[in-house]
């Protein structure tokens, strides 16, 4: 396939969209051709799925514009969009499960199925026929979609895209749920829409998947457009080389720490078909790392660590004596201290304020008969907005107003003021921008420095390679390799962390 | 500068709009109705609002913590009816029938709760599913008739006086300062907030989100105890049906007083006022002689206004907070 005939369909250029405190994009651009499967990658807070809700009109771009067939065009919602003939499949499944098939594909779009003023089920069941025979998907128009598979799910949402007659459809991590068979059913469908002219954007971790089925790739980094080139002019090296782009040592303070005795142990977690056999143990200042593909079970393991999930068994030691964690309170009274990876749903309580946010786990240090000494509290909360260096007006601001770093730099506060002798972070630097990114390392640095055991679960292998003394391979469950920060290489972590995933 | 006063007595008025709504009320009876600004009238309008008020503090707990308790109007009336035929029995000291009465608030919230966090069911369901069973055991406990005759030391509790002010009124003040306390300085206050706001974070920071659920519905039933005392005082008996429909007046209140309906703030002065504006709406109607079925459509309509105004205010206030922030990042 020669891609250089093929005619351009869409360009977003200039594309600029600010949120409170980031600048989410910064003169973005992205060219799609007609006929093309095209790679959208950069890490986890690049970007692409900001890009992408502005293409589809959920978010506005403060600056910039969007050709669409060589005219410019503005969209202001999802519709516009979608009757442009532009759809997304978004990661998550978004079905009604108590409908069938034909219903979920044809939602909100009945009328062309009235007949005197009743919806004829005859006429959209065979329509829905005639689309899936089309595409070639055995699945059954009048199957419930609650008793459909992930895999079957995934069919049915990109039948509804291509019901729009989409002529670009977005694919968020469509193989991320999904078997090998499936995945190949996927790839012959995506390939087949492909040469009856539809454009498709894949958005994918999985560099394997690009290089066997994407045209071209666009690359970007931290809110920036880094480079567009053609699959078969890149080599994975390459790529890896752009999507991380920055030199280690600038952003990665890691300075050298002396590592003390064994503070934490655990010894054949395990709960039930989601992880076993976990065994490892954490030393005074150390960093250790846990590296893996998303849905390895990182977080959950250590979601099952702090007691927020039941185990199913295994045994934890704090300091060499067995302690029983059946609650998260358990664990921070047993000197843990959990940063979550989930701001919005398990960090921030949104309706109140930094300062209430901040001391809501070592409440009862302020109290006194349960009433809260209220210049106690404020102390606390006024050194940690100082030890973070968090910005906001006042202590008293909604937790809310303020941005993903600061808002990150709140919730590590939080567990620190309990004086956690183990601090779990779950991808402590998802989705905040770079200055804040560095001040959050140099923190677990600081932090370390004290003597404190820090775990971090992170899906950036760069960001682990900077901060960690040992690095843990977690996959399917099991931890899988082990690695001493020196002895391995990006790419080596890279490899054995993709492979081991694709060869089970 | 000038610009940014402006806005700060803007938040304020946003912030206080349920005072400000009373102020108004209150501007426009004294005027049409020269009845209204009476000292006895005053204490009238706040001794009628006194046992909805009550109940409505202890809902603004609940709301606080993202609960619900649709039980709390035949959960008074069953109390009613227990402390009134307590209290007539021959040498029953009236504080320990109180107290009896609260004990058994006290067990109503416990069920509440623990049904809805055992079975890990919606607590607007499981209530009202409990609201059925108070309202059968009201019936049962009593025989279906009313219970009169009830002993002077009662009666005082609801019709008596300490000075000039009204005794109803002196235990709803002092409700809702201890309330007020409650939630706003206590460790258990901040809980309730935070499991309001998000129960799911809320836990994970260690706190125990069943327990906390627990509190807020066992204050609820304590409330609506106090509240079912003054209620037999009052009226000099107990009805069966007294409390009937009190929950959804308690909704209005909270929701008029600005604490949300879906939780992780509460507004205990915001409550009182909101029952005093309720409380003004009905005797100013009745001094303006407005009959009392379009008293009934006035009140829902009120209501109705309160609440759009809330939400509109809301995204008045997003949107300023948005301006501000955009402000600093460019």
């Amino acid at each position: 396939m020669d891609n250089s005939a093929k005619t351009q369909v869409l360009k977003m250029q200039h594309i600029t969209k600010l949120f409170p405190g980031v600048r989410a994009l910064d003169d973005v651009e992205l060219e799609l051709k007609k006929g093309e499967i095209h790679a959208l990658i950069g890490e986890n807070g690049a970007g692409k799925s900001t890009l992408m809700k502005i293409l589809l009109g959920i978010y506005q771009p403060d600056y910039g514009e969007i050709l669409y067939k060589g005219e410019p065009v503005k969209f202001h919602q999802p519709e516009d969009a979608l009757r442009a003939g532009i759809s997304m499949i978004h990661q998550e499944i978004s079905m009604m499960p108590n409908l069938d098939v034909a219903s979920n594909i044809w939602i909100a779009r009945e009328r062309q199925f009235m007949k005197k003023g009743l919806l004829d089920h005859k006429a959209m069941h065979e329509e829905t026929k005639k689309l899936l025979d089309k595409l070639e998907i055995s699945l059954d128009p009048y199957a419930k979609a609650k008793n459909l598979s992930i895999a079957q799910l995934q069919m049915v949402k990109l039948c509804r895209a291509i019901s729009y007659h989409a002529q670009i459809i977005v694919m968020d991590e469509p193989t991320s749920a999904l078997a090998d068979a499936e995945i190949q059913i996927l790839y012959r469908i995506v390939r087949r829409l492909v040469r009856e002219g539809t454009t498709i954007v894949f958005i994918s971790h999985k560099l394997e998947e690009i290089f066997e089925i994407c045209d071209r790739i666009t690359i970007m980094r931290d809110g920036k457009y880094i480079k567009t080139a053609r699959t078969d002019e890149m080599d994975r090296q390459q790529l890896i080389a752009l999507i991380a782009g920055r030199e280690l040592e600038d952003l990665y303070p890691k300075e050298p720490v002396v590592i003390g005795e064994t503070v934490f142990e655990v010894k054949d977690l395990k709960r039930d078909s989601v992880f076993e056999e976990i065994s490892f143990d954490v030393r005074a200042g150390e960093v250790l790392g846990f590296c893996g593909l998303v849905g390895a079970g990182r977080t959950e393991i250590m979601r099952g660590i702090f007691g927020i999930d039941k185990l199913s068994k295994g045994t934890i030691s704090m300091e060499g004596r067995p302690v029983e964690i059946r609650s998260p309170q358990d664990a921070i009274k047993n000197g843990l201290g959990f940063v979550t990876e989930d701001r919005l749903r398990l960090g921030c309580i949104g309706k109140l304020s930094l300062k209430h946010n901040m001391t809501l786990s070592n409440l009862p240090a302020y109290c006194r008969a349960g009433f809260i000494n209220g210049r106690k509290e404020s102390r606390a909360s006024a050194d940690m907005m100082g030890r973070m260096a968090i910005k906001a007006y006042s202590d008293k601001q909604l937790i809310s107003q303020l941005s993903g770093g600061n808002q990150q730099k709140a919730l590590i506060g939080r567990s620190l003021l309990t004086n956690p002798k183990v601090l779990i972070m779950d991808e402590p630097t998802r989705g905040i921008d770079v200055g804040s990114k560095s001040e959050i390392y140099k923190i677990i640095n600081d932090l370390a420095k004290k003597g404190m055991a820090v775990m971090v679960v992170s899906s950036e292998i760069q960001e682990l390679l900077g901060i960690c003394d040992r690095i843990l391979v977690i996959s399917h469950g099991r931890i899988t390799g082990e690695f001493d920060r020196e002895n391995v290489t990006q790419t080596e972590l890279m490899n054995a962390a993709f492979k081991q995933a694709e060869h089970t | 500068m000038k610009h940014e006063n402006e806005m700060k007595f803007g938040d304020f008025v946003l912030n206080n709009k349920a005072l400000f709504i009373l102020t108004f009320l209150i501007i426009i009876l004294s005027c049409s109705s020269p009845v209204f600004l009476t000292q006895s009238n005053i204490f009238n309008v706040i001794r009628q609002v006194a046992i909805g008020g009550i109940v409505s503090l202890g809902f603004t707990v609940i709301m606080a913590s993202g609960c619900m308790d649709l039980s709390v109007g035949n959960m008074l009336s069953m109390i009613g009816v227990i402390i009134a035929l307590l209290a007539k029995i021959e040498g029953m000291p009236l504080i320990v029938a109180c107290l009896i009465g609260i004990a058994v608030g006290i067990i109503c919230g416990c069920i509440n709760a623990t049904v809805s966090t055992v079975f890990n069911l919606a607590p607007f369901i499981v209530t009202l599913a409990m609201s059925q069973v108070y309202n059968g055991a009201a019936h049962l406990i009593s025989n279906g008739k009313p219970v009169s005759n009830l002993p002077e030391s009662l009666v005082t509790v609801g019709q008596g006086y300490v000075g000039i002010i009204p005794i109803p009124v002196i235990i709803l003040f002092a409700a809702t300062f201890v309330l007020y306390l409650f939630l706003t300085h206590t460790r258990i206050g901040r809980h309730i907030l935070a499991i309001g706001g998000n129960s799911a974070a809320a836990r994970v920071s260690g706190v125990n989100v069943n327990r906390t659920k627990l509190i807020a519905y066992v204050i609820m039933g304590a409330c609506v105890a106090l509240a079912a005392i003054i209620m037999d005082g009052r009226a000099a008996s107990a009805q069966v049906a007294a409390g009937a429909g009190m929950e959804m007046d308690a909704i209005a209140a909270v929701v008029i007083g600005g604490t949300p309906l879906h939780g992780g703030y509460g507004n205990m002065v915001g409550t009182l006022i909101g029952c005093l504006i309720v409380g003004v709406i009905n005797n100013g109607l009745n001094l303006l002689h407005v009959s009392s079925y379009w008293q009934m459509v006035g009140k829902g309509v009120i209501i109705l206004f309160a609440i759009i105004l809330d939400s509109q205010s809301t995204k008045i206030m997003e949107r300023h907070n948005k301006g501000k922030m955009g402000a600093k990042a460019a």
